[in-house]
């Protein structure tokens, strides 16, 4: 498990690689990408339910592999997949719960002050930090000023908020959510 | 680590394993589907429907070779260029004596010329390998060519006589074979100077 360390750009020329079918880039991505899979497993699932989610992640994420595009960063596009898995059992879950016992079940089950969310959160913001750098500088203003980082842009409303649609439209893509929705 | 972590880790590994390999094939096949239609519509143009019968083979090769990618599919890619070059090439180039008026001069039977189609594989298959990057992995990049050939070049050896078709397939690989170790001894002289 020495990988699960590797940095960004090592992950991206893993990544690269693998699209490209060499399969000795495999083993230090998996080990790389398991520990992140489980991380944000079990901050939306819990222990349990963690392997299994990470598992069945982490399946999708290489069955797509080929598909990446060498040249963009693979943090996101592994988070985006990664994410609209894990979501996906989470829904089946709670639908399941919610006909067996007839109750709503719980979103999260990790404290605010986890050191592993805390982790998994600034990945995630650097994913989506690298994500809004590929953007237009004026769909990037929109973004930021939606998360806060930024003054809002001297327009109008109804202006500001089609360009955070289009904005956004652009940032799915790039976090590679247009294949699922 | 606990053994039920490691034991999932192994679960997780074998899974995503066979997942890639899934996802490989399925692109694969997309991309085989994809270039045998392009094939199958140039042949047809070009060579005519008799050509088609040659399709499966084109499929499965080009699909393999996706498959496995890296430099298998960069040499193969070379290879399909020099195989879809061959379906334009005129008969009259492979076949002389098939210039109009040539076959009522000296007869039908001089038409089989294996010789010419060996002499057309040749120029195209060092004219190709001279510019193949050849990269870290030579072996896997020439096998990739010369596999590159043999899914496309068929399609029009469906014209052609059997040691016509042989000529034209083995004049290419034999282009490629040398020019390949050309370029492979041209490389390690230049390294050890």
């Amino acid at each position: 498990m020495s990988d699960a360390g590797a940095d960004e750009t090592t992950l991206d020329a893993l990544m690269a690689r693998l699209a490209d079918g060499d399969r000795a880039a495999f083993d230090p991505l998996f080990r790389a990408l398991h520990p992140r899979a489980v991380r944000m497993a079990r901050l939306r699932l819990g222990e349990a339910d963690a392997l299994d989610a990470a598992q069945s992640a982490l399946e999708r994420v290489f069955e797509r592999a080929s598909e990446f595009t060498p040249g963009r960063p693979a943090l996101p596009w592994f988070y985006a997949v990664t994410a609209n898995e894990v979501h996906a059992i989470a829904r089946r879950r709670r639908a399941s719960l919610a006909r067996t016992e007839g109750l709503p079940a719980a979103t999260s089950t990790a404290s605010p002050d986890d050191p592993e969310q805390c982790l998994v959160e600034a990945e995630l913001r650097a994913a989506v930090d690298a994500a809004v750098g590929e953007l237009d500088p004026a769909s990037a203003t929109a973004i930021a000023a939606l998360l806060g980082d930024a003054e809002p842009p001297a327009i109008s409303a109804v202006a500001q908020r089609k360009r955070v649609s289009r904005a956004y439209a652009r940032l799915r893509q790039l976090l590679g959510w247009f294949h699922e929705h | 680590m606990s053994t039920r972590a490691e034991d999932a880790f192994s679960r997780a590994h074998a899974s995503s394993r066979r997942a890639y390999e899934r996802g490989r094939l399925r692109l694969a096949a997309v991309h085989a589907i994809t270039l045998c239609l392009l094939c199958a519509g140039a042949s047809f143009v070009l060579v005519g429907s008799r050509s088609l019968l040659w399709l499966p083979l084109t499929l499965v090769v080009w699909g393999t070779l996706e498959w496995r990618g890296v430099a298998l599919l960069r040499g193969g890619r070379f290879g399909a260029l020099a195989g879809i070059v061959t379906l334009a090439l005129p008969m009259s180039v492979l076949r002389r004596c098939c210039r109009p008026g040539a076959v009522e001069l000296v007869g039908a039977d001089c038409c089989s010329m294996p010789g010419a189609c060996a002499a057309a594989g040749v120029v195209i298959g060092l004219a190709l390998a001279c510019c193949l990057p050849l990269g870290g992995k030579r072996r896997d990049t020439v096998l990739g060519m010369v596999l590159g050939i043999a899914a496309v070049a068929p399609l029009k050896c469906s014209v052609l006589l059997a040691a016509e078709a042989a000529g034209l397939v083995g004049g290419l690989i034999a282009g490629v074979a040398a020019a390949s170790v050309v370029r492979l001894v041209i490389g390690r002289w230049t390294a050890r100077t």
